[in-house]
């Protein structure tokens, strides 16, 4: 009991610290704050947590836009080797019709020392979040019901927030250019 | 009164339909793939073991290896009490001499089989390292999913697949007997 309580209350400050910080860049590389008096600096990176009701805003909100999400962590290695090709994604399609978020599943504890320095040494030019869910079981279920949490997986949403692929594994530049090059050319013949 | 009986009619029917469907388990096959020291091993050789635990793991996977004590573990605990233990290694680019050298390491006493072209993965649907499937001696699946509910030990909340374990050996239906987790999608032969 005495340690589910701590758990509670560590999470408790971590959302409330998270909820103070100053809105930045959303391209900026961020990590989680632990202690919470002191002011943020310019230095300071914040990767911005994310929990069910988030995550339903990101999938639901479009603003016209082709979504898509790819789950990862720094120790899975096919997400390292796949990772060139999706920032290839993003620089050879712009934001101004896909938007492209990651999302890590590494554990809150190695954010220092593990999500902060792998984002800061590839200059990740897209939005990243850490996945805020009590259990696991949640944020899958959440995203699909049929994915059993394999990653890195990339769920494609299409510019009304519909799931429209689930690839699951290491994916290429192509598939990824195709999968979303299908949903942008039947929206351009609509 | 006869909109009544009608309603009443269509419960039971969709009770009798929805009880039916819950007591029906997933079977598989009996099959028979070769160790590291190439010594051909079947499902039939388990029997009469009070259940069978497959575990589908990997060399290289972070959270595999994560599982690595706590799998030894769950040999040694749960081997006197009448259940055996399969490893399988379903990844395409992890091979015998590579497996053998890292079962010896890690001190697995239970076999590892190697799974050329990811036969038994697909005819299972495994698709991530670890996942585990429980069989009864008719190889009915009682149990699909994680060992349990986080890759670092310390953080374990739900010890599921000794759980399930726990009550196949008191004779008593598995309660939650689907769970997921992040971990090492298979590398599957394209």
């Amino acid at each position: 009991m005495m340690i589910k309580q701590l758990l509670f209350f560590s999470l408790l400050s971590t959302i409330m610290i998270c909820n103070g910080c100053k809105s930045r860049n959303v391209q900026e590389v961020r990590s989680v704050k632990k202690s919470g008096t002191e002011e943020l600096t310019s230095s300071d990176r914040i990767v911005e947590l994310i929990d069910r009701a988030g995550l339903q805003k990101l999938i639901h909100e479009r603003h016209g836009k082709t979504l898509l999400l790819n789950i990862w962590a720094t120790w899975c290695m096919p997400y390292i080797e796949e990772f060139p090709d999706l920032v290839k994604l993003y620089l050879s399609q712009g934001a101004d019709t896909l938007e492209i978020v990651g999302i890590s599943v590494d554990d809150s504890d190695d954010v220092e020392s593990k999500v902060v320095p792998f984002l800061e040494k590839h200059t990740v030019p897209f939005k990243v979040y850490l996945a805020h869910f009590v259990k696991q079981d949640e944020f899958i279920n959440s995203l699909d019901s049929t994915w059993n949490g394999a990653i890195p997986a990339t769920f494609i949403y299409d510019s009304l927030g519909n799931q429209r692929f689930l690839m699951i594994g290491q994916s290429t530049f192509n598939q990824f250019k195709y999968k979303v090059g299908q949903l942008q050319t039947k929206r351009r013949v609509l | 009164m006869m909109k009544r009986l009608f309603t009443a009619a269509l419960i039971g029917f969709i009770t009798v339909l929805v009880l039916q469907a819950a007591g029906t388990k997933k079977k598989i096959e009996n099959f028979t793939l070769s160790d590291y020291n190439n010594v051909q091993h079947s499902l039939t050789d388990c029997n009469p073991s009070k259940a069978i635990v497959l575990m589908f793991i990997a060399t290289q996977c972070p959270v595999s290896n994560a599982y690595n004590e706590r799998m030894v573990q769950l040999y040694k605990d749960y081997t006197s009490k009448g259940v055996a233990f399969i490893g399988i290694n379903s990844n395409k680019q992890e091979g015998i001499d590579e497996i053998k050298e890292h079962a010896q390491e890690h001190g697995f006493l239970f076999p590892i089989l190697k799974d050329n072209n990811n036969t038994i993965a697909d005819k299972l649907g495994a698709s991530v390292t670890p996942e585990i499937f429980v069989l009864n001696t008719k190889f009915e699946i009682l149990y699909h999913g994680r060992i349990d509910d986080s890759k670092k030990e310390a953080k374990v909340s739900s010890n599921d697949l000794r759980t399930a374990l726990d009550a196949i050996l008191t004779g008593k239906p598995v309660e939650n007997t689907e769970t997921k987790a992040f971990g090492c999608s298979i590398k599957r032969v394209k």
